[in-house]
């Protein structure tokens, strides 16, 4: 039986994880080229199919993000808490909520409805929170709330004089403010209960369909390009150098000379 | 040195793999965009022949109340004519901006009379060719967006090269070139 120490696992570990990167690398590269492959367009303009647009993004029902207390259209917040595992530590995720999930996007020709469900959302966290290094008045009033409210326990204890908190906790919030300038890539589809009673609307949303690409990031097409610009080639190359050692790892370690 | 071997083998067939991909995904790009433009074109051309369609209308409407503006009426007919009997996208490009030109100096002539501007029907087509006017410049810049990107592409190495070999040529853009609009003459 190979154990964990065992080369072959490695070269298992490493064949499996190369050809993973490499799929990835190339979904990656498949995301990036239909950004650049469709042109921007304005929200009037914008017809059925696969569309890409920019814009402001407005609530449907306007929201408060719970540990930051922004407006928002969209959050998502997050709770972990350090835990051992092994011989090595880690942050788990314990509670979370995404709310939001529909919102409007607006420029200045007008606006349509946006379904964010199944959409891969890319944006850094806005707000982030850990607990440690610090006593109890400094939890943030909303993030006390917070954890009040969802059951997470944040005891303080008084260790050698010093109030600290028992257990590592960390909040990450992400979220679309109200005004934030979003970049949507999904597809237009035919209209299915949008509010009523306002004509600058578009007759139609923004949505997932099928398994086609559908992506929503708070950065610039630019900036969004040229990320996937570097990552691609690191991908593609790091799997397919990964899987050949992997590879060669096993065959070495079956006899293959 | 068999392992070696089937190691070696294993990687030139990924990066053969990739490549392949490569000139595909190229090659698809390439026909997206075609195809995009050609979309982006007819849903412009849709507009432009509803906003011709409108345009009869109109001027009977005014010339029921404005009979003596003949030379208006007969410049937008003549403007009207030449839209339609335009071929490539140039020149509908060029058509169209004179028959924008002619429109507004028709519906400048209509403020000149109260009860035409009172007209129901008048209003009714007024805003319809508004809103039309309004659609073309919105698709028209998409159109233009997906022009860009298509003769950007066709230009580049290494897309330039599949780009011959399908016998892909560059697309015009639907814009009037600035020297070709013309100064309208006032005269006091």
């Amino acid at each position: 039986m190979a154990g964990k120490g065992d080369p072959i696992v490695w070269g298992i570990v490493g064949f499996v994880g190369g050809l993973a990167l490499l799929y990835n690398g190339i979904r990656r590269y498949q995301f990036r080229q239909k950004i650049c492959n469709t042109p921007t367009s304005k929200i009037a303009a914008a017809a059925m199919g696969a569309v890409e647009v920019y814009g402001k993004v407005k609530p449907v029902e306007p929201l408060k993000s719970p540990a930051n207390g922004a407006d928002c259209t969209y959050y998502c917040t997050e709770v972990f808490r350090w835990q051992k595992s092994g011989k090595h530590s880690k942050w788990v995720r314990i509670k979370f909520e995404i709310k939001g999930i529909t919102f409007v996007l607006e420029d200045e020709t007008g606006s349509v409805i946006v379904d964010s469900d199944k959409a891969q959302l890319e944006m850094p966290a806005d707000y982030t929170f850990e607990t440690g290094g610090q006593d109890e008045s400094a939890l943030p009033e909303r993030v006390r709330n917070l954890f009040d409210a969802w059951g997470v326990k944040y005891q303080y204890a008084k260790v050698l004089g010093i109030i600290t908190p028992r257990e590592k906790l960390k909040v990450v919030e992400k979220y679309l403010a109200v005004g934030d300038l979003v970049y949507v890539f999904g597809t237009m589809q035919p209209a299915k209960g949008q509010p009523a009673g306002n004509p600058s609307v578009k007759d139609a949303y923004i949505g997932a369909k099928g398994g086609e690409f559908f992506y929503i990031s708070d950065s610039p097409e630019k900036e969004i390009i040229g990320k996937m610009f570097t990552d691609v080639p690191l991908w593609v190359g790091g799997g397919i150098l990964a899987s050949c050692v992997g590879l060669g790892i096993i065959l070495w370690r079956i006899g293959v000379k | 040195m068999v392992a070696l071997e089937i190691v070696l083998g294993f990687g030139v067939l990924l990066v053969a793999g990739v490549a392949l991909f490569y000139i595909v995904s190229i090659i698809n790009g390439l026909i997206t965009l075609k195809n995009s433009i050609e979309k982006a074109w007819s849903n412009i051309d849709v507009l432009l022949k509803q906003r011709n369609d409108e345009i009869p209308n109109v001027v009977e409407t005014v010339k029921g109340y404005a009979k003596h503006e003949k030379e208006v009426f007969e410049n937008v007919t003549k403007m009207r004519a030449q839209m339609m009997s335009a071929g490539t996208v140039g020149e509908k490009a060029k058509a169209s901006e004179a028959l924008s030109g002619t429109l507004k100096t028709l519906f400048a002539v209509a403020e000149n009379y109260p009860s035409l501007r009172a007209n129901e029907n008048f209003l009714q087509l007024q805003g319809r060719i508004s809103e039309l006017e309004g659609q073309i410049a919105n698709r028209r810049e998409l159109y233009n967006d997906s022009v860009y990107l298509y003769n950007t592409r066709i230009q580049v190495v290494p897309d330039m090269v599949f780009a011959n070999a399908m016998g892909m040529r560059e697309k015009e853009y639907f814009k009037v070139e600035e020297a070709e609009k013309k100064v309208p003459k006032v005269q006091f």
